[in-house]
């Protein structure tokens, strides 16, 4: 291998030798690690059982266990690692032998054992790093009665014939289950290359399309197949398709070695259409010791396009996962978009390894978020889109809003010879949350992943979406910053640069023609390798189709940074070499993915260890993973937990930790990129680096800060690899949430919050601290919780307002969605930290109150009644057991800080009950069934706290939720909590106390007139004027009042308005606060009313015509006599609810 | 089309068929199309009115005496009610009359107020006439109509023309709906609920 890459990159290979194959034996041992463990475990229990034919087991399982590992997993590693492997399996057998009972500490104890042995291994790979630059070791097989690889039809038919044999089949499935591999891809590639020759290859096809046969029904696919499935890598896949697919896929950039491969259809698939952009680079192939092999490839293509379409339409998969099939549709496409780099890049055909070009690949995706002030034009006037248009080739687009539709559109510009007018708008769908272009199926998660996709496809577009050449030509995000910072003028330079494009520079597109693009499923994408793509990838992606890189895949740059100083010490200088210096790349790439590719089977030392599911020890900046893995950080809990953390999961736990490391603004296209970027020097990746590592640094993997430490255990949770399967959906949800624009702008605002320096962090932390010394300063729970909603409320609009938050990121969010994100978000900075003051307030509220007292003495007597009693009729109330499960869901409630999920448990709780009900029956039960249930469950449960709670929800939920279902059950749970608490009263007199119907209204007041928008008569001009009947009535109705009306006039138009027949002795007052007072004729209501509303804190008043005689004490506010209108009669403008009056001429 | 959701209310003594109705009426079309609730007190159900669509948010209250004093929650901020009666039970008519009276008081000002007598498969053991409903209804200014849930008469139609009352989102034209009282919110016409 070493000889393939010539002397230029010495330095090169040793680096990587030292750094990645040492982790590779950390690896492996580890792997091994988790199966002594596993083989223990089982023999414990075996010796518990039969402690008799231990011996026997025990020769059992190492009969089973060690060879097959030292196969599997030492398979082309030296003589010596082989031995050290059988060494490990020595020292644990009899350890465990002995050790029946504590299990446990035995496990611990093996554990270091094996970590001493893998300090062995560091001598081993010394060894291994001389070994690397010497001579490769030939691997040798045992003999096969069929000749490999298969040249003929003929040789193939005979193959399937012989393997009509069982027993043929088990012995190919053991001989090509040595082939080895790094990643399922690489293991694929490899078996192919063993087992068809080109020419066969060139006949097969998957399904049998055209002219060729179906390699699908052959029985030799199947035996590939469980092949595959015993490599290491194997194991861990367990989709049969993807297991093709990535292994077709790794054929398929492998292809760019052969620019004669004879199979390339057109068949409109991005495969293919990579495949061709592929294949018309010409690059010598130096990596392919075994030649022609490598042509076999190209006819892979085409079948994976298919694959890919049945996969997607029939979603035929082994284990069946729906997030992933459903997750490989636009998704995938658009992650994995590519632009093709100029082919003329470099001296073609001379230093070229054709990976060169792989660096200087961004995303389209990549290309869209970093260069949207230039596309993204959403104030851009029609005209002005259309005279920037005009000067563009056909395909340009800006994103702009359409004043006429008042959506997004994107604005294409037509070619002018096919049609009439030069642009046309798409409109751009906005669902609840997704994009989509209007009258196509297709939908995106945002608008950026939506462009992306019309970069590629043309869908309902005449044509796909063409960037402009300086963003489709840019090889580093330096060149990318640089157009984005023109933002707009880009486009005037843009026209001119059409006209005189810049000569020697090749960031231009060949000749007028569209971009020639590709698309690249995200197993092709190498972005693992430092030299890889950079790329944006759905990280389950990676997962799914475990990259051939994968090793240093998920490795954010501080390990890239760490294996420099700590294994090395090289010179950090090979990172901020000139990324357009295209000898230096080469230097380097060639060889790197030299040793990491390995193109042949048994490819010698260097294929060796990537056998292992790596992966693990690459995230760590640490050069022991070992030791990492068994710090306390990861070691408590269960004593599998280290372990189990090993292999496949540690990438993910591993990835989510740094990560999580700053969770704010935490971006996966960053930490993907990592790798690449740290190879491709690229000064603005340095400075996302230097950002990265700063924050990893900041936050090293034993110390997390408070804050991330929940989100990391949880995540860390997920990367169990047992259970890894089952929780994938899980983890992309997590991933996604990453993603999201909705969740990082949360983020966002969290931050923000914790930020003292923003002024929405003082105000935040401010009232958090006043709240927190000052708890005793509320009168009332709800004056407590009402006060928090206002803050609230006002946090929102203030962010919504201010420009604290990152404008680009709120574009990104329907705007229908931007409230809920926000209360969302609110919820977690306002009310999480308060969450126990906030209890122990209305705690105390209650206790003072009394309400306390009467509903700890009501409850046991409302408990004491049987259903019937409380009106239940027909349905069968819940079991003793139901309602201590009930109890605990209110208990659960009780922890949670947010009324919304609170809600949602109640509704939990509801449905439970609902459940019980309709059991037994083929009823459906209303409300004159439920209500009576709810509330005898409610008692039953007994549990005054409920009544805060309730209360905490009511005041606190999003008033937007309340007219739903949430706000239903809500009030019913309050009506029955009502009930229970009057429950003596009740008796009597079979209703509420005008208390609690009091204390309703006067919520529901709240809470709706809180969801008002601004009145109509909050505006200048109307005025709202409130006539008090004579009979207790209230009236309003709202005026046109210009502001030069006086009091006399206001009051000679109500009477007029309101029919008053002795419009005499009526007048007009003004009612703030507690206090009435009559205006003078000569005043001018709307002038007060302006007066009134410029204060800071706006009182909260109302226009008031009434008979002057009435007495003060019938003041309509505090009417007793008025059932309903007192506290409605406030509620009338609660908006403006606040201070004292203001001294008004009377 | 813009979805405007519509708080409905449901009031009526119990056992006059209040669930039965919104049960067929959100179950007997688009069976396959309901969204998954908690039960069947409260319910949803979408149907096109004109250019828009109205989303009724269906709250049905317990009719039970002990419960009347609830009533005014879930009334509150309603669009409209629906006030049903038994016509084979005079009682349930007289019940429905001081549902109505509570509602024209304090009820939202200009609450669609729709009377339905349930339970026409029982024509023949009617206690309340038709006429007299009518009129009553008429003199309220109340949608009438007489349904079977049962039967899935006049279901749909009971909300359909509740939905031709609801005014649409116009918010000009202040004078028309100038009659506020004071201790109510306006009627949801200035805002797309939720």
């Amino acid at each position: 291998m070493a000889q393939n890459n010539g002397n230029s990159s010495h330095w090169s290979i040793q680096r990587r030798v030292e750094g990645l194959v040492n982790k590779h034996m950390a690896d492996m041992a580890l792997e091994t690690l988790q199966h002594r463990l596993s083989a223990v475990s089982e023999e414990i229990n075996h010796l518990a059982e039969e402690a008799a034919t231990r011996r026997a087991e025990d020769v059992q399982i190492r009969a089973e266990d060690v060879p097959r590992r030292a196969d599997v997993t030492f398979e082309v590693e030296s003589q010596s690692d082989m031995h050290h492997s059988g060494g490990v399996g020595e020292k644990l057998m009899p350890a465990a032998a002995s050790s029946e009972t504590a299990s446990q500490r035995k496990i611990i104890s093996l554990l270091l054992e094996i970590k001493e042995e893998q300090q062995k291994q560091w001598a081993v790979l010394k060894e291994l790093q001389t070994r690397m630059q010497g001579p490769v070791c030939e691997e040798e097989f045992e003999a096969l009665d069929i000749d490999l690889p298969l040249r003929s039809m003929e040789q193939l038919d005979e193959t399937e014939r012989h393997l009509e044999d069982a027993g043929a089949q088990k012995k190919m499935v053991s001989h090509l289950s040595r082939m080895g591999g790094a990643t399922v891809d690489d293991a694929v590639r490899r078996l192919m290359q063993a087992v068809l020759s080109f020419g066969v290859g060139s006949e097969l096809n998957w399904v049998g399309r055209g002219q060729k046969r179906s390699f699908r029904n052959t029985r030799l696919q199947g035996v590939l197949f469980r092949a595959l499935k015993r490599t290491p890598v194997g194991k861990e896949a367990t989709h049969h398709h993807g297991f093709w697919n990535c292994g077709g896929t790794s054929y398929l950039r492998q292809d760019s070695g052969c620019p004669e491969g004879p199979h390339r259809r057109a068949h409109g698939h991005g495969l293919e259409k990579e495949s061709m952009a592929k294949s018309s680079e010409v690059q010598p192939c130096p990596l392919d010791r075994t030649g022609c092999l490598f042509k076999l490839i190209d006819t892979f293509p085409a079948e994976m396009g298919e694959l890919k379409r049945e996969r997607g339409q029939t979603t035929v998969s082994l284990d069946g996962d729906p997030a992933m099939v459903a997750l490989s549709g636009a998704e995938e496409l658009v992650s994995g978009v590519f632009l093709q780099p100029p082919s003329s890049g470099g001296a073609p055909g001379t230093r070229d390894s054709g990976y060169s070009s792989l660096r200087r690949r961004m995303s389209v995706l990549d290309r869209l978020v970093q260069t949207h002030p230039v596309w993204l034009q959403l104030s851009l006037s029609e005209e002005e889109a259309a005279r920037i248009l005009e000067l563009q080739p056909p395909g340009t687009f800006l994103v702009r809003k359409s004043c006429k539709l008042q959506k997004k559109v994107i604005s294409l510009r037509l070619d002018e010879t096919a049609s009439t007018v030069l642009h046309r708008d798409f409109p751009v769908k906005e669902g609840q949350y997704t994009f989509s272009l209007e009258g196509s199926g297709i939908s995106f998660a945002d608008l950026f992943r939506l462009v992306a996709f019309y970069c590629v496809s043309r869908d309902v577009l005449p044509f796909p979406l063409r960037l402009p050449e300086a963003i489709a030509g840019a090889r580093t995000h330096a060149e990318l910053e640089e157009v984005a910072e023109q933002g707009a003028a880009f486009w005037d330079s843009a026209g001119r640069r059409r006209d005189s494009p810049q000569p020697g520079r090749d960031r231009g597109w060949r000749g007028a023609t569209l971009p020639a693009l590709r698309t690249r499923a995200p197993s092709q994408l190498e972005c693992s390798r430092p030299n890889g793509a950079l790329c944006f990838i759905n990280p389950l992606f990676l997962r799914t189709h475990r990259l051939p890189e994968e090793p240093s895949a998920p490795k954010p740059p501080s390990t890239a940074r760490g294996k420099v100083a700590w294994v090395n010490s090289e010179p950090p200088s090979t990172k901020t070499r000139d990324p357009g210096s295209d000898t230096a790349r080469d230097g380097r790439a060639m060889p790197e993915t030299a040793s990491w590719i390995g193109p042949s089977p048994g490819a010698g030392p260097a294929s060796a260890p990537i056998d292992v599911p790596p992966a693990q020890v690459l995230l760590r900046p640490h050069p022991d993973p070992l030791d990492d893995s068994l710090s306390p950080h990861t070691r408590p809990g269960s004593t599998e937990e280290p372990d189990r953390n090993a292999p496949g999961g540690l990438r993910l736990s591993n990835i989510s930790s740094s990560s999580s490391s700053d969770s704010v603004d935490f971006s996966p296209e960053i930490f993907l990129q990592g790798p690449g970027a740290s190879v491709v020097g690229d000064s603005s990746l340095d400075d996302e680096e230097d950002d990265f590592e700063a924050r990893a640094g900041s936050d090293p993997e034993s110390t997390p800060s408070p804050s991330s430490r929940p989100s990391r255990l949880r995540r860390s949770s997920f990367a169990l690899p047992t259970t890894l399967k089952g929780k994938f959906r899980k983890m992309s949800d997590v991933f996604s949430a990453l993603r999201t624009p909705e969740k990082r702008l949360q983020r966002q605002v969290l931050e923000l919050s914790q930020d003292k320096d923003s002024y929405f962090g003082s105000l935040v932390q401010d009232h958090i601290s006043f709240l927190q010394e000052n708890r005793g300063a509320h009168t009332s729970g709800e004056d407590l919780l009402q006060t928090l909603r206002q803050f609230m409320t006002q946090l929102k609009a203030y962010l919504c307002q201010s420009s604290e938050l990152d404008p680009s990121l709120l574009q990104l969010i329907h705007e229908s969605q931007i409230d809920e994100v926000l209360e969302k978000a609110m919820h977690k900075c306002v009310l999480k930290p308060l969450k126990g003051v906030v209890d122990a307030a209305l705690r105390d509220c209650q206790v003072n109150s009394g309400a306390w007292q009467q509903l700890r003495e009501n409850l046991p007597l409302a408990k004491a009644k049987e259903p019937q009693e409380l009106g239940v009729e027909g349905a069968v109330p819940p079991d003793p057991d139901a309602i201590e499960r009930i109890r605990h869901k209110f208990l659960v409630m009780g922890k949670l800080y947010s009324p919304e999920k609170k809600v949602a448990m109640l509704l939990r709780v509801c449905k439970q009950i609902y459940t019980i009900m309709e059991e037994n029956s083929e009823r459906l039960y209303g409300a004159d069934d439920f209500l009576p249930m709810l509330t005898y469950v409610l008692a039953q449960c007994e549990m005054p706290q409920l009544d805060a709670e309730i209360q905490y929800m009511m005041e606190l939920l999003d008033p937007s939720l309340l007219q739903g279902e949430g706000g239903y059950y809500l009030t019913s749970a309050y009506g029955a909590m009502a009930l229970i608490r009057n429950f003596q009263e009740e008796k009597r007199a079979r209703t509420l106390s005008s208390e609690t119907r009091n204390t309703l209204h006067q919520w529901h007041r709240r809470r709706t007139s809180e969801r008002v928008r601004p009145c109509i008569e909050d505006f200048q001009n109307y005025l709202r004027v409130a006539l008090l009947e004579a009979g207790g009535g209230c009236t309003a109705k709202t005026f046109p009042v210009p502001p030069a009306f006086t009091t006399a006039d206001v009051c000679r138009l109500c009477a007029r308005r309101f029919r008053v027949g002795d419009p005499e002795s009526h007048a007009l007052f003004l009612l703030t606060g507690d206090r009435v007072q009559q205006l003078a004729p000569d005043t001018r209501p709307q002038r007060i009313k302006a007066e009134l509303h410029g204060q800071p804190r706006p009182p909260r008043f109302h226009f008031l015509y009434r008979r002057v005689s009435r007495p003060p004490a019938d003041r309509p506010p505090r009417a007793g006599g008025i059932r309903h209108k007192p506290g409605e009669n406030r509620s009338l403008d609660s908006r403006k609810e606040g201070g004292s009056s203001k001294g008004v001429g009377s | 089309m813009a979805i405007r959701e519509l708080k409905i209310c449901l009031l009526g003594e119990t056992g006059v068929g209040k669930s039965s109705i919104v049960c067929r009426f959100v179950q007997d079309q688009f069976n396959h199309n309901i969204s998954p609730t908690i039960g069947a007190s409260f319910l949803t159900k979408t149907v096109p009115c004109g250019n828009e669509l109205h989303k009724f948010l269906i709250w049905d209250t317990a009719g039970q005496e002990r419960f009347h004093s609830l009533a005014p929650m879930y009334y509150r901020g309603s669009a409209a009610a629906v006030v049903v009666y038994d016509i084979t039970k005079l009682d349930s008519f007289q019940t429905l009359k001081r549902w109505v009276k509570e509602l024209k008081e304090y009820g939202p000002e200009d609450i669609v107020v729709a009377i339905a007598g349930n339970k026409t498969d029982l024509g023949d053991i009617r206690e309340v006439p038709m006429k007299e409903a009518k009129e009553f209804a008429e003199s309220i200014a109340a949608i009438f109509i007489e349904t079977s849930a049962k039967n899935a008469i006049n279901v749909e139609e009971l909300f359909k023309k509740i939905s031709r009352k609801i005014p649409p989102l116009d918010p000009q034209d202040l004078d028309s709906n100038d009659s506020f009282k004071l201790s109510r919110q306006p009627f949801p016409l200035n805002r797309r609920c939720c």
